[in-house]
């Protein structure tokens, strides 16, 4: 799900309590809303500069292990437990782990659970993760879709050095054919179905002839979305690359399930007024790479993970491609990452955002898009171009036209080539009749070329459109009521009534009259009350096609498209645990086992540790005979003959050391350990906004 | 990739390049795309270029290499250069070298630097029979009469050769222009036309790849004094071949005017006359006439008649099928190829390049109409409405004969009439598809008409005439389309014409365009039959001059006692 769409969907509580975060409330303080502040591009990065050492881990880790895939809490906080203790001595690459941002955070090895808990409080107290509940009363937390790779970017800068200037020129590029980006492709695949149509059988199938030429016009190839391995569903019997050119375009809403056909929306890229800014193709591409990283990509972390990475790379700019593979944050390289990366070059390629090829006998890649987020892109100009209309009747949009102006460009011309960097129509008679039924008329279309180009259309343009302008809408078929009357005498009398008169329109013969348009029942009415009531088989205009188009939003339901992993069909979660919450029982035990550390008989020290055992927490420890106070990670705590031991590790300056196993008796002084405390107690017991 | 607004060029991957020419670096794109390129057309201030694999191969001649061609052409190109297209730009200037046809002792050898280029030469299908003996070190032994067919043929696998082997000098014979030209100085060539010799056969005789080719220029721009100055150039005896009698008659007079070549040194062979001399004449006609249609052709050996060092191809797009068979076996021979346009409306463009040769020059018809040598025209389509019969006649017929009821529309008459009024001071030629209606208008004018049944002395008399100003009118049928000089003939009015011949609209218009004393204008009408197919075939024929620049007004006639015409969809 979207942070939009989350914002949305969240109870105004929550709202409020995000409004007062102070990351926020500094925002709104300068005139944003609250949904403008949460999605500020810079949030990410100053939250990375101020945040404490564990939200950072975490965070990180559910950016590397769940990417915008939801996750239950508990299996976050198993995974964390995991993370952080494996990560101190079991991972070979942990020597090995890049220089730079990793390492600050890797020195929060060994975290509890409880500060991972509390960690993750805070988290969904900043707006950064959310929640939402199942109808059985599950938890499932997540990152919006759109903020994850923001997220990415600022946790994980990846910036290597591209190939020097000098060598730049010498790459060659080893993309095959003509290529064009995923937004013209899916813009040729919608006008397609706007001309041609795409009727489905029973079944709900497309139709196999009308798929097969939708697939067979596209540069992308069935292989390359198959070596993708992308989750999405391919209706049967439809080409790998045709159904996932129109899964997208369903994911996007540009395209419609109705009952016995697939539409394209009428207008998908925008009604093209002169208020409105009509996106060139780059911006749908920057919407469109946001959208398959996501909703694609996002099916699984690792891809997503590497995925995001690249978008960290300049466009236009050729990189080594092994300087582009992600390392796994905590550990170095990773077969799966560089595997995950693989794929995603390709797929990137294939959709015709990225170039690949070969410097010096070394593969290296470029950006031919501006790969960043949509979120760090908004706000800068588009320079959306204008067509070029030629005195021969040609009609040139070149790379940067607008969508919106290319969609009414299909209407009014025939498209005689589609390359990247122009697509050529040309006008004919029968193109400025499919405008003309469309409902254009010359000055319509004359005045659109010009305010398309800029300039006055052609001599020659001007005089054609004339021509063929000219011969359309000069007749007209329609369909009448017709009120026929079977006896001539009787329809003389028909023609005198008064009241009959202003329903009739015309007589067209002795016993035939035509109705006024919309005057039918009326007229019906008023024969009966003449006592010569109409045949019910009555000759009247065929009525208006009834079969009512499914609502957009019922058929995207029917697909799942729209709604990536099915979040939003549940509620969301305005449940922010109380600090006290994190820690059930809390009310039960003793102050002083939290507030200093104390010398407890035997059986009470077990009954502490027994405790920060089961809130997955720390001790500070004072083992017999020493001076030094440590803080403790319990494990296990088993029973020994007639005393008990408990296991753990001892962690020194957010380090951890060798597990070891401690007689109850060797616990001097101990008490609980709970993170957060002081905070939670200066800020005044915490927010409760627990229903 | 973003946009470079700065940059001039739009490449597409199809190697389809657009200039603007009001960009301020419009000049250094139009200098390289004259290297590398050919203009497709011009038609407002945005030009088209194409690169083809013949362009590049042809650029790779003159010493560029695929990195330079590319480097310069992403120093120009607003979004960059597409990868396909920088593939087939190496691919394709890679191949240019690759093979060279060179003469070793008295054999005619292919050689290569790449052996398995060879060995994949020699395994290509029907190709077998080019070559004899066996492969040696890098090359392979070739068929002198096949030389031609393995040039086409590897020029169409996508590997063209480079032909070293020279060619024939034929027979010396000393030419030079002379003669004294109507402005009563000694004529020399236009410098255009000194461009378009040097091109073909250069002055420097080191690159032995020239000597073959085709030059464009427009109608009335003076091919003839092209042909002749290549002639003059390499002092040879040359076969003159042309579209028609009466065009043999020109080039002879021509000849005889502007060169130091005497009567019995030039030839006529047509139907009529078969003279072979150092220089012949000859018509299409006459070399593919035969028998039966099984037959031989037996006038083919008016090639090897003489030792020719130069055959010229005047109007090579009308070059016929079984003459391109010939000049396969004459690639020892230079040939010269005249057009006013490449377009072939049998699309066969690529066998021009194959055996006539490269385009060797190209004037775009507007530089030379601005530098004043050829007219500037007038082009006005006329509407003529159809009669209330002939309309219902029209839509009641099939499509095929609806086209000739609406090129022989009767009211064109009245049109033709009120336009000889409007233009009573010019010399107007009326040109006309069909006969009945050409003879129609002419006996209706009391005007000569010429056909191609008209006797040549016939012809030649009354175009005499038409010159020296005795006739002001001629009704002539498409017999005039080509090769006819009448210098004078100021307008054209355009009866009826083919279906949507590009070429003939151009070569009709090509009838007017010598320049005018006191550079007056000329007219170009093109009658049509109002809402009919005919506008659509119109617009179709109007295709070429558009993409050259060219701009077309339409006017409405309306025939006298007719109301006036409905109202009309006003932009």
């Amino acid at each position: 799900m979207k942070l939009e769409e989350t914002l949305r969907r969240l109870p105004p509580a929550l709202r409020d309590l995000l409004a007062a975060h102070p990351a926020y409330a500094e925002r709104i303080a300068k005139g944003l809303t609250l949904d403008q502040a949460a999605g500020s591009p810079d949030l990410p990065r100053q939250w990375t500069e101020r945040a404490d050492p564990v939200s950072r881990w975490l965070l990180r880790l559910i950016i590397r292990s769940y990417g915008c895939l939801p996750f239950e809490e508990s299996a976050l906080e198993r995974l964390a437990i995991a993370s952080s203790a494996g990560s101190g001595r079991d991972r070979p690459g942990r020597t090995d782990a890049p220089d730079g941002p990793d390492r600050p955070d890797g020195s929060g090895e060994g975290w509890t659970g409880a500060e991972i808990r509390v960690a993750v409080r805070g988290l969904l107290q900043a707006g950064i993760l959310f929640a939402v509940r199942k109808a059985w009363g599950d938890r499932l937390l997540y990152l919006p879709g759109d903020r994850a790779p923001l997220w990415q970017l600022a946790l994980f800068p990846m910036r290597p050095a591209p190939l020097p200037p000098e060598r730049q020129s010498q790459a060659c590029s080893d993309t095959a054919g003509s290529r064009l980006p995923l937004s013209l492709e899916l813009f040729l695949a919608l006008a397609e179905i706007r001309r041609g149509g795409l009727p489905v059988t029973a079944k709900g199938a497309p139709n196999k002839a009308r798929i097969a030429k939708l697939a067979g016009a596209m540069r992308l190839t069935a292989d390359e979305i198959r070596a993708a391995d992308l989750a999405f569903a391919r209706p049967e019997g439809v080409p790998e690359q045709a159904a996932f050119v129109l899964d997208a375009a369903l994911r996007k809403r540009w395209l419609r399930r109705l009952p016995n056909r697939w539409e394209a929306a009428e207008r998908p890229f925008g009604a093209g007024a002169p208020d409105e800014p009509d996106l060139p193709p780059s911006a749908l591409d920057a919407e469109l790479l946001d959208l398959v990283a996501a909703e694609y990509g996002g099916a699984e972390a690792a891809l997503h993970f590497a995925a995001t990475a690249l978008r960290g790379l300049e466009p236009g700019v050729w990189y080594r491609e092994r300087d582009t593979i992600p390392a796994e944050p905590f550990s170095g390289p990773s077969p799966e990452l560089a595997a995950a990366h693989g794929r995603w070059l390709a797929l990137t390629a294939a959709l015709g955002w990225m170039e690949r090829g070969t410097a010096g006998g070394e593969p290296v890649c470029r950006w031919l898009i501006d790969p960043r987020p949509m979120a760090l892109q908004a706000g800068e100009p588009l320079d959306a171009g204008c067509l070029i209309v030629q005195p021969d009747g040609e009609i040139w949009a070149p790379a940067e036209t607008g969508m919106a102006a290319r969609w009414t460009l299909e209407l009014l011309a025939d498209r005689q080539t589609a390359d990247q960097a122009m697509f050529i129509y040309r006008l004919t008679r029968e193109s400025c009749l499919r405008a003309h039924e469309a409902g254009f008329t010359l000055r319509d279309a004359l005045s659109w070329l010009e305010a398309q180009s800029g300039a006055p259309a052609p001599h020659a343009v001007r005089l054609s459109l004339a021509d063929w302008f000219g011969r359309f809408g000069r007749l007209t078929l329609g369909e009448e009521t017709l009120l026929r009357v079977d006896d001539a005498e009787l329809a003389g009398k028909l023609a005198q009534d008064a009241a009959l008169g202003p329903l009739l329109r015309e007589r067209l013969a002795a016993g035939v009259f035509a109705v006024a348009a919309g005057k039918r029942d009326e007229l019906a009415r008023r024969l009966r009350e003449l006592g010569y009531p109409p045949a019910a088989g009555a000759e009247s205009a065929t009525g208006p096609d009834n079969r009512a188009a499914t609502p957009a939003s019922q058929a995207a339901t029917a697909t799942g498209d729209g709604a990536p992993r099915g979040l939003s069909v549940y509620e969301p979660d305005d449940r922010i645990p109380a600090w006290e919450q994190l820690f059930p029982g809390l009310d039960s035990v003793p102050p002083a086992w939290l507030r200093q550390t104390g010398r407890y008989h035997v059986s009470t020290r077990r009954k502490l540790v027994e405790r920060a055992l089961a809130w997955r927490t720390s001790l500070q420890v004072k083992l017999e005979g020493e001076e030094r106070l440590g803080l403790f990670v319990p494990e296990t705590l088993e029973a020994d003959g007639d005393g008990w031991r408990v296991a753990g590790r001892f962690r020194d300056g957010g380090v951890s050391g060798e597990r070891l196993e401690l007689a109850g008796d060797r616990l001097a002084e101990l008490k609980i350990e709970l993170p957060g405390e002081d905070r939670e107690k200066k800020a005044g017991a915490g927010q409760r906004i627990d229903r | 990739m973003p946009a470079l607004q700065s940059c001039p060029l739009l490449v597409q991957s199809d190697g389809t390049l657009m200039v603007n020419e009001s960009h301020p670096r419009y000049e250094e794109a139009r200098e390289l795309l004259r290297d590398l390129a050919e203009l497709r057309k011009r038609p407002g201030e945005w030009h088209t270029y194409k690169l083809t694999p013949v362009t590049l191969w042809n650029a790779a001649a003159a010493g560029w290499t695929a990195e330079r061609v590319l480097a310069r052409l992403k120093e120009l190109a607003r979004y960059g250069v597409p990868a396909a297209l920088e593939r087939e730009i190496r691919n394709n200037m890679g191949r240019y070298g690759s093979l060279r046809l060179k003469r070793q002792g008295d054999e005619l050898r292919l050689f290569s630097d790449h052996p398995g280029l060879l060995a994949g030469i020699r395994s290509l299908r029907g190709l077998e029979s080019c070559f004899r003996g066996g492969a040696t070190a890098g090359s392979i032994g070739v068929r002198p009469e096949a030389r031609g067919w393995l040039k086409r043929e590897l020029i169409a696998a996508g590997y063209p050769v480079i032909d070293e082997a020279g060619y024939r000098s034929g027979e010396a014979l000393a030419i030079s222009m002379g003669g004294i030209g109507v402005s009563g100085r000694p004529v020399r060539l236009r410098d255009y036309q000194s461009d378009a010799v040097e091109a073909f056969a250069p002055t420097d005789a080191d690159r032995s790849d020239s000597g073959s080719g085709v030059v464009v220029l427009p109608c009335g721009a003076g091919k003839t004094w092209v042909g002749m100055g290549a002639m003059a150039r390499l002092g040879c005896e040359t076969l003159i071949l042309t579209s028609n009698a009466l065009s043999v008659e020109q080039w002879i007079r021509e000849l005889l005017a502007h060169t130091t070549l005497r009567a019995e040194d030039v030839g006529s062979y047509t139907g009529e006359r078969k003279e072979v001399r150092p220089v012949t004449v000859a018509t299409y006609q006459v070399l593919t006439h035969r028998k039966s249609k099984d037959g031989t052709y037996p006038h083919w050996k008016l090639f090897g008649d003489r030792n020719w060092g130069l055959i010229i191809y005047d109007e090579v797009h009308l070059l016929p099928a079984p003459v391109f068979r010939m000049t396969a076996d004459l690639q020892a021979t230079r040939r010269l190829g005249l057009t006013a346009t490449l377009v072939r409306e049998d699309g066969r463009e690529g066998d021009v390049f194959a055996l006539i040769g490269p385009k060797r020059y190209d004037a775009p018809w507007r530089s030379l109409e601005d530098e004043g040598w050829i007219a500037k025209p007038a082009c006005r389509e006329v509407r003529v409405p159809l009669a209330d019969d002939d309309f219902l006649r029209y839509h009641a017929s099939a499509k095929r004969i609806r086209h000739r009821i609406a090129g022989e529309n009767p009211l064109k008459l009245g049109a033709v009439r009120t336009l000889l009024n409007r233009h009573q001071e010019e010399q107007t030629l009326i040109i006309g598809q069909y006969l009945d209606q050409l003879h129609s208008v002419a006996d209706r004018l009391s005007l000569p008409v010429i056909t191609g049944s008209t006797p040549h002395s016939r012809r030649q008399e009354l175009f005499d005439r038409f010159n020296r100003g005795e006739l002001s009118v001629l009704a002539v049928s498409k017999v005039a389309n080509f090769a006819v000089d009448l210098p004078d003939a100021a307008v054209a009015i355009q009866l009826s014409g083919s279906f949507g011949s590009r070429q003939e609209e151009a070569q009709r218009l090509g009838r007017i365009l010598r320049p005018k004393s006191g550079g007056r204008e000329v007219f170009f009408y093109s009658l049509v039959s109002e809402d009919t197919d005919e506008v659509e075939f119109a617009r179709r024929r109007q295709q070429f001059l558009l993409e050259q620049g060219y701009r077309y007004e339409v006017d409405r006639f309306v025939p006298e006692g007719w109301d006036q015409p409905r109202e009309e969809a006003k932009p």
